[in-house]
């Protein structure tokens, strides 16, 4: 019988060398998925891990500078690999996503090696890992937070160029006074815009702006 | 000079001055239609008896309302002091006082003077106006029961001797003086407040009771009583509303201030967050790593053991700087004032947990640099010592200079042969038998040498010794 290929996707490389170690040691045949220069984005992986034609995939979400592990999810799995997602992220909402898009499980980084040597074991011989409850759990916290991401999103669509300036200067932690200095405006001009910037969103403070803002993973439209 | 004198005076004492020009016009005017208009004259006189003590409760609302703000119980016992004023001077115009009762001077009105002492001394003692001392209740109270006893005390109607009268209003002078002369002592809010609210209420309850409440003839001192008690009147309630707004303005920069605090808090602990991400997912691999060599050494090739082993290493010193330095000095990289010891301390201390021999010489010395770069160059020049001359003892001591501190870290071991010292610090650079990528002098030299330190070694006749050159605080 031939050997079961596994492929691991992981950027901290003291964590995937030693899950590669480690089930190297169960017996499976695994590969190591060089990430290639930072800014590469994770799109531009995908053949070289199909070209491996895995059999299970380990996935990290945080691929450093690559970004989001979850877009490779799905063609992953459409590609027939079963996607076994190992994250450091607590979020349960970037669980349910992976969830949705095909992952057949979400351990966290915590997890035991030998544990996630199981899971991949019960997933070579085709036996479900997760259950259907916590499956539907993870999905519903998924779309909770992107029905809200959505709202965020049409909020922070309203904005205007300067609002949405003085908006980026809040997310770096600046206040009134060093964001006047800096577009040599007066205080006041933008405490005003500050004032629209809140009505707009829909929310009370600069506080929860600079919330919302993150959470839609909102960046200032480019100059 | 003199004029530069002037100027000073008139803008301190800029309110008494309008004040007395006020008052001056409100006379003239009153004269003037005191002369051509006895009706008009009688209007007003009344006017001031409504007006004043309407003016003493709205004073009271707004200095509750300033204590409500900043919670001064000053401002709380001098709005429950306005309160009984308030109360007890009632509108007599509109009230259906008899005229007895307004004029009579008896034992009432020397215990409202007492109450008013009392509270103005609870006002400088700060007495937290609390339970049943609520300013409010007091104020209600006490000016009801004080009209109650006026009440008998003219229904009793006993005669009061001249000498008696003159002696309480002397009384009541010196009184309205001392409760001025506190008022202006007290500690709240700014000096000229205090004088624009104390001289001008003593002075208009003085003249308030020199308003005629009977029909008849109008003198020139009524007159006079009556606009200086209208614009004392006028003065009270602007001051009073001046003291609010300044509590108002109080608070509103205290919100604002908390405010941008907040947000800054919110903007670290977004960083601290991803700091934690990033070391939890570190700590992840080191757990891993280490559990393989603990559990499965026989297993494991001598490859991948040495492998791991050098990784988790270097795993270990990034998580420490990643934890050491606090969430700003992080993201704004850049040199700072550091202590040397505690430096270098916390590394030989994690090392000693690794079975290594170091003796550490603390200095004392303060360093300007980046933290990050010296972490990551001491770390690298323990290491190496640890790997070239296992079992060795390991010294860290520093000289200083005039300008500089040179941090030497040196062993007892094989020492370096010469054709390797010359290539140390190239990239790539190592042993034949290292199992070292070769970087890490080489990376560490740079890292330094980009803050104002540089990282040198020189030949010794028995083992090696680095030595790191680091700006010294001025």
């Amino acid at each position: 019988m031939p050997r079961t290929r596994v492929t691991v996707i992981e950027d901290h490389l003291l964590f995937a060398e030693s899950l590669v170690i480690a089930l190297e040691l169960e017996g499976y045949d695994v590969r190591l998925m060089p990430l290639g220069e930072p800014g590469r984005s994770v799109g531009t992986l995908l053949p070289a891990i199909l070209r491996s034609n895995p059999r299970i995939v380990l996935l990290d979400l945080d691929l450093g500078l690559h970004g989001n592990g979850v877009r490779l999810v799905e063609p992953l799995t459409r590609a027939g690999a079963a996607v076994i997602v190992v994250t450091g992220s607590v979020e349960r909402s970037r669980w349910g996503e992976a969830m949705a898009h095909g992952a057949r499980r979400v351990m966290p980084k915590s997890s035991p090696l030998n544990e996630i040597a199981a899971t991949i074991r019960r997933v070579s011989q085709g036996l479900p890992v997760t259950s259907l409850e916590e499956r539907t759990e993870l999905m519903r916290v998924w779309h909770a937070e992107q029905a809200s991401v959505r709202d965020a999103r049409a909020r922070l669509e309203r904005l205007t160029r300067r609002e949405s300036e003085v908006l980026a200067h809040f997310l770096e932690g600046r206040q009134v006074r060093e964001i006047a200095a800096l577009s040599v405006v007066s205080e006041a001009t933008v405490r005003t815009q500050a004032k629209a910037i809140l009505s707009k969103l829909g929310v009370s403070s600069q506080l929860a702006a600079v919330g919302m803002a993150r959470q839609a993973g909102w960046a200032p439209p480019s100059r | 000079m003199a004029l530069k004198a002037v100027k000073a005076f008139a803008l301190r004492w800029r309110f008494t001055v309008t004040l007395a020009i006020a008052t001056a016009v409100a006379m003239v005017g009153l004269l003037v239609v005191w002369t051509r208009h006895d009706r008009l004259a009688h209007a007003l006189v009344d006017a001031a008896q409504l007006w004043f003590p309407l003016a003493l409760f709205c004073g009271a609302a707004l200095l509750l309302s300033r204590w409500l703000f900043l919670d001064e119980p000053e401002c709380a016992w001098l709005g429950c002091i306005l309160i009984l004023l308030a109360i007890y001077l009632r509108p007599k115009a509109y009230m259906a006082v008899s005229g007895a009762e307004g004029t009579i001077i008896g034992i009432p009105d020397v215990g409202v003077i007492l109450t008013v002492l009392w509270i103005t001394h609870c006002s400088t003692r700060q007495v937290p106006p609390r339970g049943w001392r609520n300013p409010i209740l007091l104020g209600i109270v006490s000016g009801l029961g004080f009209s109650a006893a006026r009440y008998v005390w003219v229904s009793l109607a006993p005669e009061t001797p001249p000498a008696y009268v003159l002696g309480e209003f002397a009384f009541f002078v010196i009184v309205a003086i001392y409760c001025a002369h506190q008022v202006v002592r007290m500690d709240f809010s700014q000096p000229e407040f205090r004088w624009q609210y104390a001289v001008p209420l003593a002075i208009g309850l003085g003249c308030h009771h020199f308003l005629p409440v009977t029909e008849g003839s109008l003198g020139a001192f009524e007159l006079i009583s009556t606009a200086v008690s209208l614009v004392s009147a006028i003065c009270l309630v602007s001051t009073t509303l001046a003291l609010l707004q300044e509590a108002y303005l109080q608070h509103h920069m205290q919100l604002a201030e908390l405010g941008e605090r907040v947000s800054e808090a919110e903007v670290r602990l977004h960083r601290d967050e991803e700091l934690r991400h990033e070391a939890r997912a570190t700590v992840a691999g080191i757990t891993n790593a280490s559990q393989l060599l603990i559990d499965r050494t026989a297993a494991l090739e001598k490859r991948q053991a040495s492998q791991l082993r050098s990784m988790l290493e270097s795993e270990m010193v990034r998580l420490q700087t990643l934890l050491a330095a606090p969430a700003e000095t992080r993201t704004e990289i850049g040199d700072q004032d550091l202590d040397l010891d505690q430096v270098v301390s916390g590394l030989v201390v994690s090392l000693r947990a690794q079975g290594m021999q170091i003796d550490h010489q603390p200095s004392g010395v303060l360093v300007h640099t980046d933290p990050e770069a010296l972490t990551t160059t001491v770390h690298v020049l323990l290491c190496n010592a640890k790997r070239h001359a296992p079992g060795a003892r390991i010294t860290v001591w520093t000289t200083i200079t005039a300008e500089h501190a040179v941090l030497h870290v040196s062993d007892d071991g094989p020492g370096l042969p010469q054709e390797v010292a010359e290539l140390l610090f190239t990239r790539g650079a190592k042993a034949p038998d290292s199992p070292g990528q070769g970087i890490g002098l080489y990376s560490a030299r740079k890292a330094i040498r980009a803050h104002g330190g540089d990282l040198t070694t020189h030949p010794q006749p028995a083992g090696t010794d680095f030595a790191v050159t680091i700006p010294r605080v001025a």
